[in-house]
């Protein structure tokens, strides 16, 4: 029979080569999306070449689902209302908020009752109104009873007349070209379904009337080192999965979709809290079932700014519910796993996504107890728990600064020189605790879902600091579900 | 050995978390000398590619071999923007500094971004004597790269259209990654007249699962190609993405029979399509087969119905506003009050 002492050895070892198999898939995504990125690079040759085509722009519909959002609805209607994009309408669903988010459209745009009866394909609570703007026809509000936001999105989906639907969250901040460069894998290949673009933290930025005027990084040291995890989990984490059409989620925050597609497979699931990554492998999985020919693609542009939490219970609560929804994401699409003709996405990127996202933060967490607890008692020999180390932090902070290099090589983010060297602090200071109380909150996360605890939203107060918009407002609601 | 391992491992991070470092710094230095070189450039060659004389000056600048994809880049994006004279002019500045045998040897480069640039800029000189060019064109409207097909079909259309359609079309009735809005530009500046036959012939001669394809390019051809094709397409499919297609072109009252029989076709992206026609071309006469429409179990049909019903020649808005109020059924009158609201009546 194995002593204790062995069965903990083996456990560090077990650990030890768990997180270097992360490790080396992460820097194999990292490898891959550098070849992306090239042939991206190289594609877009002739992009500015086609402006003699820019009439034949995709129309595309933008859903922005808003409940008590009246601090910032008006202004980011605005903005979009500015959009460089030839043919697009905007429907904004007022999820029945509770605070004036309706009045401060109406007063803002003018908008009047209007008698439209809205196409009835997915369900959704019921519809209270349409209203639209004489001086503005491409604006559309929908006022309906609180059902939550997939619900809010499904019923932007029914009013949506385009055959491309643009999710977009009611504090984004967009560029004038955002538009034209998450379209424009719709344009280049007739298969694509989905495409989903790089997401930006603007604590720090200089956004006026809506428009993000300049890159900056922001002071609180939280939002700081959200910013380098943002650049590692969008640029490889995502960028990675392109040539293999394993894309498995696409933000909630700014993506694009396939109208008819998203329909057939059912719209946005009402009852998840994930509903942004549950949809996107559901599209997999239902397509791939039907064998049908499709691309989910991710666009390495920065399209889409949004703000990040300062306050550290917020975030904590937004981690846990980012780890629900990947759970409930996978379960409720189990069937895609090593299922037949399940191609990338089933035998490579849902596997990938269990084992290392889903489960990683029982062998993270559990892997610091062990060896903390081990090497102060003695239990373990220090060399074991220094490896761990250099496994865990040391890859840990190459994969950030490998991130910060994409970022510089695609779009050049932050141009100053200043800029760059906080960051690749951050990038290190990132692996010396933050992710370690990441995994943790993950941790709670995973272990929610699987008691089935009801899930809590925390309230996310906007400062905007970086807007010269005024915007304050408590928004998720606990009801959101 | 334990010991050994954490050192190398160490070591390895280390040396890659430096390597890492030193790129990223390279590549700001990269971005910073390319914007420099970039503004150079157009400092240099912009007054002289687009200056208003006619007349190329003789002693040109050098145009060295690393400034050459870009230089390329900037002509291109001037020859996009640009018609008429200033692009013979952009033509012989090309010419005279040798950057056409530059283009002509990226055809064959390994590098995509070489061959895009070099499929572009060869395009726009529009020579029909370079035959090794213009082979090497065909065999690239046939790569695996849907862009680089498309960029060199594209070449082949600006250097002889006439000679290149009939290379081209076998490609638009097959190629799934061809993006059908570059393609319908593509052929709207080629021209009805120069289009519009191999088209429409090519698309009564292919597979009917292929000229559903063809079928979405007929709004860039003429009326009177298009309608024969697809009368003879639609008698010969029962797809309805092939029946809803060739229903959009229907342009002649003389096909109306034709078109009110699809009214009450099982698919309502047929019955839509149907409706849409008659909207086009219908009259009075049609306000009865229109109206049991109004109760279509698909919102899209019933919205078609109640705005072509609103916009037949001879028939009264008060005449709508009446039905909106005594139709039998709820979704007829819902959707005629949704349609008066827009029409502003």
């Amino acid at each position: 029979m194995m002593s204790a002492a062995s069965l903990g050895e083996l456990f560090g070892w077990a650990s030890l080569v768990y997180l270097l198999g992360l490790n080396l898939v992460y820097l194999t995504l990292n490898a891959v999306s550098f070849a992306v990125l090239r042939r991206h690079q190289q594609r877009q040759t002739l992009g500015p070449l086609s402006t003699r085509f820019s009439n034949l722009e995709l129309p595309v519909t933008l859903i922005i689902p808003a409940y008590n959002e009246e601090a910032t609805v008006a202004a980011t209607v605005r903005s979009l209302l500015q959009l460089n994009y030839s043919h697009f309408e905007i429907i904004v669903v007022n999820d029945g908020s509770a605070d004036r988010t309706l009045d401060v459209l109406k007063e803002s745009f003018g908008l009047r009752r209007f008698p439209e009866v809205v196409r009835q394909r997915l369900q959704t609570a019921p519809i209270r109104g349409v209203y639209r703007s004489a001086k503005y026809p491409e604006l559309k509000i929908i006022d309906k009873h609180n059902g939550g936001k997939a619900d809010a999105l499904n019923a932007g989906i029914n009013a949506a007349q385009y055959p491309l639907f643009c999710a977009l969250d009611a504090d984004g901040v967009l560029r004038p070209d955002s538009l034209q460069a998450i379209t424009r894998p719709f344009l280049d290949d007739p298969r694509t379904v989905a495409a989903g673009g790089i997401i930006r933290i603007a604590n720090g930025c200089d956004v006026v009337n809506g428009w993000l005027v300049s890159t900056g990084l922001p002071r609180s040291p939280l939002a700081l080192l959200q910013v380098v995890e943002y650049c590692r989990a969008f640029l490889f984490g995502r960028l990675g999965w392109n040539p293999v059409n394993g894309l498995l989620v696409i933000s909630g925050a700014f993506g694009v979709f396939h109208k008819e597609t998203v329909i057939e497979v059912g719209g946005y699931r009402r009852n998840t809290i994930g509903e942004d990554m549950e949809l996107v492998v559901r599209l997999h999985r239902t397509l791939k079932r039907e064998k049908r020919p499709y691309r989910i693609v991710f666009a390495p542009e920065p399209v889409c700014w949004t703000e990040a939490p300062e306050n550290i219970s917020v975030l904590r609560s937004q981690r846990i519910r980012w780890q629900r929804g990947l759970c409930e994401s996978l379960w409720l699409n189990r069937r895609l796993l090593f299922s037949r003709g399940g191609g990338s996405a089933g035998w490579l990127a849902f596997p990938f996504a269990l084992i290392f996202e889903c489960l990683s933060p029982i062998v993270e967490c559990l892997g610091w107890v062990f060896f903390g607890v081990g090497y102060f008692t003695g239990y373990l020999d220090w060399e074991l728990a220094l490896l761990f180390l250099v496994v865990n932090i040391g890859f840990g902070t190459l994969l950030s600064v490998t991130s910060l290099l994409l970022d510089e090589i695609s779009n050049h983010t932050y141009p100053k020189q200043k800029q760059i060297v906080v960051l690749l602090l951050a990038a290190v200071a990132e692996n010396l605790g933050y992710r370690q109380l990441t995994a943790y909150w993950r941790l709670i996360g995973l272990a929610q879902w699987l008691t089935g605890a009801k899930a809590r939203w925390g309230v996310m107060t906007r400062t905007a600091d970086w807007s010269s918009q005024v915007a304050s407002s408590p928004a998720s609601p606990a009801n959101r579900q | 050995m334990r010991l050994e391992l954490v050192i190398a491992a160490g070591v390895v991070v280390g040396l890659l978390y430096l390597m890492v470092v030193v790129q990223l710094f390279l590549a700001r230095l990269r971005n910073s000398a390319r914007t420099k070189q970039q503004e150079r450039l157009e400092q240099v060659w912009l007054p002289i590619l687009v200056a208003e004389t006619a007349e190329v000056p003789h002693d040109l600048p050098q145009l060295s071999t690393s400034d050459v994809v870009p230089f390329l880049i900037l002509w291109n994006q001037l020859q996009e923007s640009f018609t008429g004279d200033i692009t013979r002019r952009l033509n012989e500045v090309a010419r005279r500094t040798g950057a056409d045998v530059h283009a002509r040897r990226m055809l064959h480069h390994s590098s995509l971004r070489h061959r895009l640039l070099g499929v572009s800029t060869i395009g726009h000189f529009g020579n029909r004597d370079d035959r090794d060019s213009w082979n090497a064109l065909v065999s690239l409207t046939a790569d695996k790269d849907g862009m680089l097909s498309l960029a060199a079909a594209r070449a082949l259309t600006r250097i002889d259209a006439a000679e290149a359609l009939p290379v081209i079309v076998p490609h638009l009735a097959e190629r799934e990654d061809w993006s059908r809005n570059y393609v319908l530009g593509m052929l709207v500046d080629l021209g009805a007249d120069v289009v519009s036959r191999p088209i429409t012939e090519a698309a009564m001669q292919v597979p009917v699962e292929r000229a559903q394809r063809l079928v979405q390019y007929f709004s860039a051809t003429h009326v009177t190609d298009a309608v024969p094709a697809v009368r003879a397409i639609i008698a010969r499919t029962t797809s309805v993405e092939c029946l809803a297609a060739c229903l959009r072109v229907f342009a002649d009252v003389d096909d109306l029979d034709t078109v009110r029989e699809y009214l009450r076709h099982p698919s309502w992206q047929v019955r839509v399509q149907a409706v849409n026609v008659i909207a086009r071309l219908g009259g009075v006469g049609d306000y009865p087969a229109l109206l049991p429409l109004l109760s279509d179990r698909e919102w899209w049909v019933r919205y078609r119905a109640a705005k072509a019903l609103c916009s037949l020649p001879g028939v009264e808005l008060a005449r709508i506003r009446i039905l909106s109020e005594q139709h039998h059924d709820a979704f007829a009158r819902d959707m005629l009050v949704h349609v008066l609201a827009e029409a502003g009546a």
